[in-house]
């Protein structure tokens, strides 16, 4: 018996082949037991995600059973074999194990450390288990791969910090407020990065968000889509006594938030902290306000570094996790031989 | 000789507490942070066991020397701390307490020998309440002034934007300004109603006269009176956050002279200890 992965990610193949690849959960069980119909494997798992498409299985006759899955897959996806049988990985045991923990983990994925991935491993070892596709193999692996991936979380840095703009700002914001669904946000402008800073708070627990803009009508369709509540531009400064993140995001080519403007907030405030995000460029708060006590102003470049510098302190953590992955692959290898 | 060893082992124990939570702060492994709070949590048992044994030689509480005023001084900072750093869920408040602690003990085990020659004045009724609320009112603000660093720590990071470790271990600004405006609170009140139950005590002993000639009364004084300007401007807003928190430190150093000063100066009621 032998563990095996056959797949393709984001690595090996183009958007293009993954998306013709791209297994919804829904589908998964049917092809799962086509497989099994077919006597690919004596134990399966498919993991289907927009980065990556892998099959686990365990068999005895790991060669026969690759031959077939590519026929399906081609079969499946409508593609000729020819096309992407190159994008394709086979990686027998121990590579096999090696390679699951280190997706498992985040080290496989775009975003290395990214915890994303764990629920999708998570959520495709439930079908598959649920369907009984699994046996005491597969089951222990996968199991394994999840303490491996708490692990590597809680023994490396490969987690800490975040590696986009908007849950940079995200992150900051808790450090400064804690929770965020006491806080009230504000939106100046209706821009793409605006919107993604918002939603990462609103995914991070923020209730309360406005969306002001010189467009009401644009306020309101992000608005609508956010959750939120739009306001006139004019009045937005009536607000910003209960506002604690002010994000702007205007196409203004001037500041429209000045040192003196803020000073007299924060006095109407009672000197309660304030988070201003500028993502906009020209830079549209002034440099200068973020001498002011309690005020603790991050422009796009400030929050690019910081995602830039957490990028590399993962990257940097690599050897140490893949140096753990290996050592867990090496005592999963003892657990195998002394099971068989 | 005796006691020299208990306050050694005590002052030991919080070491290795300090360290553990030292490496918990820098590896980040859950596995320091609970070794940290166990050392901590069995120094603190171990501490009150030692008291309870000064309490049962003595048959009665006193405290005969700066030595052991600094000792019991010293658990009640350790427990106020290991408190709040439960109930906020703050893993790192010890680690800014834990200095201040074994710095105390430190201090009593080298004072140890040094008794003060005003045992005869001890006894029970307002000097033990007046004890009671300036130790806890100490303790308190002990644990104010570990929020306040950690929370200039935390401030500092964010307004120079220089994300490290510091800032990912730490807690939020929030947690940090909720622990210290609490710690501040009831430190405040319970140093004032000692101040106050000492003057009582001095009137009750007809010693009020004298007690105004004392240093450690002055200073003690003085902080106090700081300590409330400070809370009124932080309670009716007019100042948050850094300032505040510099002046509570600021505060708790004057605080700190006026609680080893008898030994240094020693003149006055609190002569010795």
């Amino acid at each position: 018996m032998e563990i095996l992965v056959l797949g393709l990610n984001h690595k090996t193949a183009p958007l293009a082949i993954r998306e013709k690849l791209s297994i919804p959960a829904k589908e998964v069980p049917e092809l799962l037991k086509a497989m099994e119909h077919q006597a690919i494997f004596q134990e399966r798992l498919l993991l289907s995600t927009c980065n990556r498409t892998e099959i686990y299985g365990v068999g005895d006759y790991p060669d026969h059973s690759v031959r077939r899955l590519k026929a399906l897959l081609s079969q499946y996806a409508h593609l000729d074999l020819s096309l992407f049988e190159d994008k394709l990985y086979v990686f027998k045991q121990p590579d096999s194990i090696h390679h699951l923990f280190s997706v498992a983990s985040g080290l496989d994925s775009m975003v290395i450390g990214e915890t994303e991935i764990i629920g999708q491993v998570k959520d495709a070892y439930l079908s598959a288990h649920q369907s009984k596709h699994t046996g005491k193999i597969l089951n222990t692996l996968f199991q394994r791969s999840f303490k491996v991936a708490k692990n590597l979380r809680t023994h490396t840095e490969i987690g800490a910090g975040k590696v986009s703009v908007a849950s940079v700002a995200v992150d900051l914001a808790e450090k400064i407020f804690g929770e965020l669904k006491n806080i009230e946000a504000m939106v100046l402008g209706t821009g793409d990065m605006a919107a993604q800073v918002a939603k990462a708070m609103i995914s991070r627990g923020a209730e309360s968000m406005i969306i002001s803009s010189h467009h009401l009508d644009r306020a309101k369709v992000l608005a609508e889509e956010l959750g939120a509540k739009a306001i006139a531009f004019d009045s937005y400064e009536e607000k910003i006594k209960d506002t604690d993140v002010l994000i702007a995001s205007t196409t203004a080519p001037h500041a429209l938030v000045q040192e003196k403007q803020v000073r007299a907030w924060m006095k109407i405030r009672h000197e309660r902290p304030l988070f201003l995000i500028d993502i906009a460029v020209p830079r549209n708060i002034e440099a200068t306000i973020e001498k002011i006590d309690n005020v603790y102003l991050y422009n796009i470049d400030d929050l690019r570094t910081i995602a830039d510098q957490n990028r590399v302190s993962r990257e940097n953590e690599l050897e140490k996790c893949f140096e753990l992955v290996r050592h867990q692959t090496q005592h999963f290898m003892d657990w195998l031989s002394h099971s068989s | 000789m005796v006691n020299f060893w208990f306050f050694f082992i005590i002052f030991i124990g919080y070491f290795l507490g300090l360290v553990l939570y030292f490496l918990n702060f820098e590896i980040q492994n859950p596995l320091f942070s609970a070794w940290a709070k166990k050392a901590t949590g069995f120094t603190l048992l171990l501490h009150l066991a030692f008291l309870a044994r000064l309490v049962f030689e003595s048959r009665g509480f006193v405290i005969t020397s700066l030595s052991e005023y600094l000792y019991f001084f010293s658990f009640l900072i350790a427990l106020a701390s290991f408190y709040m750093e439960s109930r906020y869920k703050t893993k790192s408040l010890m680690l800014f307490s834990l200095p201040m602690v074994i710095l105390i003990c430190l201090l009593a085990i080298l004072l140890i020998q040094k008794k003060s020659g005003i045992d005869q004045v001890l006894s029970p009724g307002w000097l033990w309440l007046h004890i009671g609320l300036i130790f806890g009112g100490f303790a308190s603000l002990a644990v104010s002034v570990s929020s306040a660093v950690m929370y200039l720590l935390q401030s500092s990071r964010l307004k120079s934007k220089h994300i490290g470790r510091i800032f990912l271990t730490l807690p939020s600004l929030d947690a940090l300004d909720k622990i210290h405006f609490r710690s501040l609170i009831w430190g405040v009140i319970l140093f004032s109603l000692g101040i106050l139950s000492g003057l009582f005590w001095a009137r009750a002993i007809q010693e009020l006269k004298d007690v105004l000639k004392d240093p450690k009364v002055i200073l003690s004084f003085l902080a106090c009176v700081t300590y409330w300007v400070v809370l009124s401007l932080r309670l009716s807003a007019l100042r948050r956050g850094q300032k505040i928190a510099y002046s509570t430190v600021l505060i708790f150093g004057v605080l700190f002279i006026a609680l080893v000063t008898s030994y240094y100066c020693p003149v006055g009621v609190h002569k010795g200890f």
